[in-house]
């Protein structure tokens, strides 16, 4: 399968997995309604940065777990004050996926595939 | 040198060490400035282990700094490997769109679900608890500290116990409540403890209904008054005490507080978690709850002493020899039959002994001949 963004070598990382089953995670987005840009990834946006764990910057962060939206509130820092939480259904075919940065956070790498479909702003 | 405190996306939070050994926090600000993605600003040592400790917030960090202290822009460069380049110091007013709002906590978050596999390796139920006091810092923990940590977190768990019994009218085993230590984690001060009791006949760990109010009494640590409403209000008695005093060693400690536990048919790891900012408003608030501490013992026995003039009594019971004072404004001991059988009503608080042995003082309330 196609990655949605176009990834450089060892990216991801090899033990990231398809999921097996369906499962329902959760996404900061800037847009109400939910647009295509709100799944570019960071290095997608600003190409010419240079981030630490560049291969995490190209991929996308999701929850699986609600509540961990909140600890920590990242919703009070800078770039996310005014985000929206998004429910996107995350499907065997929809891309790989790592946990990553504890809790249940995850980095998702998603493949060139409709994501808008499967996702809605809380 | 630099650290990630918080992910999402890209590094959110950062700690930046500079060659002399100046510390300070940054945060994304996105990467339209030109001026670098991160604000960061110098802080002492002490305010970044508060910090991490959950004791200050993200935004007092950045703006509540020393006089003569300024911040700078910075942005990840690579040279050799990847480094902070800092822009100069400036003294003025951090733009407003640059600072995160008010409330913004470390909620630093280990891995726990290792303890599923464990749990089935052992075949137990695993508990997992994880400290971070200043110490922490230099990889140890005062063996004090963690001595006082493990005494009070057995207390809670058998008053949590002992309440889980009584409420669910079960059977309490004896040994139900309590917990080995069987080894840590250098990772962190992570503590793992599995019950003494094996699983139980009906493939049950006698523990786990303690720990499932121990879950509860933690679930809204960032809630201060609904957790000490739901204390006052369902646990009062030996368990507040229990939590009160954990709180207060949590305090003393400087640490935050992670449990965490699974058992062998869990697919995840159950995890609660309490920062030193969140223990010290709990712990505000259950100060001002009066009489939170007492529990009420009936006690049924032989008077052997009643002593008019000081108050003092002492009973014979089934259980044993108990003896307490007349709580202020009690009742006294006008027409008390020695050697008759009597039903004492007492508040019962507990003293908890420098061995970490509890004492209980019990003070009459009322009583009546039986």
């Amino acid at each position: 399968m196609k990655f949605r963004e176009e990834l450089p070598d060892k990216c991801p990382p090899s033990d990231a997995v398809e999921p097996v089953i369906s499962f329902v995670a959760y996404r900061y987005v800037s847009n109400n309604p939910v647009q295509e840009s709100d799944f570019d990834s960071t290095y997608k946006v600003f190409p010419t940065k240079l981030f630490p764990l560049p291969c995490l910057a190209r991929g996308l962060s999701i929850f699986t777990d609600r509540a961990d939206l909140f600890r920590g509130s990242i919703l009070k820092l800078p770039t996310k004050k005014r985000a929206h939480i998004c429910k996107v259904t995350v499907m065997p075919k929809s891309g790989v996926t790592k946990p990553t940065g504890g809790a249940s956070h995850l980095t998702w790498w998603p493949y060139d595939v409709a994501i808008l479909e499967h996702c809605e702003v809380e | 040198m630099y650290k990630i405190l918080a992910y999402y996306d890209v590094p959110q939070v950062i700690e930046v060490r500079d060659q002399i050994g100046g510390h300070y926090v940054g945060v994304y600000v996105g990467g339209d400035s030109r001026l670098g993605d991160y604000v960061i600003a110098g802080i002492s040592p002490y305010c970044l282990r508060q910090f991490k400790a959950g004791d200050i917030d993200l935004l007092a960090l950045l703006t509540e700094r020393p006089a003569g202290i300024g911040w700078r822009m910075a942005q990840f460069v690579k040279n050799g490997s990847v480094e902070m380049l800092l822009s100069d110091e400036r003294q003025d007013d951090i733009p407003p769109d640059y600072l995160p709002d008010r409330g913004f906590f470390l909620q630093n978050t280990y891995d726990v679900d290792w303890l599923v596999e464990k749990a089935r390796e052992d075949h137990s139920l695993v508990l997992a608890i994880t400290v971070e006091p200043p110490e922490a810092e230099n990889h140890r923990v005062h063996s004090d500290g963690l001595g006082k940590l493990l005494i009070n977190l057995q207390r809670l768990i058998k008053h949590a116990y002992a309440r889980w019994a009584r409420d669910a009218k079960e059977f309490a085993f004896p040994s139900g409540h309590i917990f080995d230590v069987c080894g840590w984690r250098p990772t962190s001060f992570q503590i793992i403890l599995e019950p003494s009791e094996r699983e139980n006949l009906f493939g049950s760990f006698e523990g786990l209904p303690a720990l499932e109010i121990i879950g509860e009494l933690f679930s809204h640590a960032g809630d201060p008054d609904a957790t000490s409403k739901l204390i006052a209000e369902k646990y009062r008695g030996h368990l507040a005490s229990a939590y009160r005093d954990l709180l207060d060693v949590l305090i003393t400690q400087e640490t935050r507080f992670e449990i965490a536990w699974a058992d062998t048919a869990q697919e995840r790891a159950t995890s609660y978690r309490m920062t030193l900012s969140e223990a010290k408003n709990i712990k505000l608030r259950l100060n001002m709850v009066n009489r939170l501490t007492e529990e009420t013992v009936k006690l049924r026995g032989q008077v052997l002493d009643a002593n008019v003039k000081t108050g003092g009594w002492l009973l014979s019971t089934a259980e044993g020899e108990r003896s307490g004072k007349t709580a202020d404004g009690g009742p006294d001991f006008e027409g008390v039959v020695m050697y008759q059988q009597y039903l004492f009503e007492c508040s019962e608080t507990l003293e908890v002994t420098g061995t970490g042995s509890e004492r209980a003082l019990l003070q009459l309330e009322r009583y009546e001949k039986l």
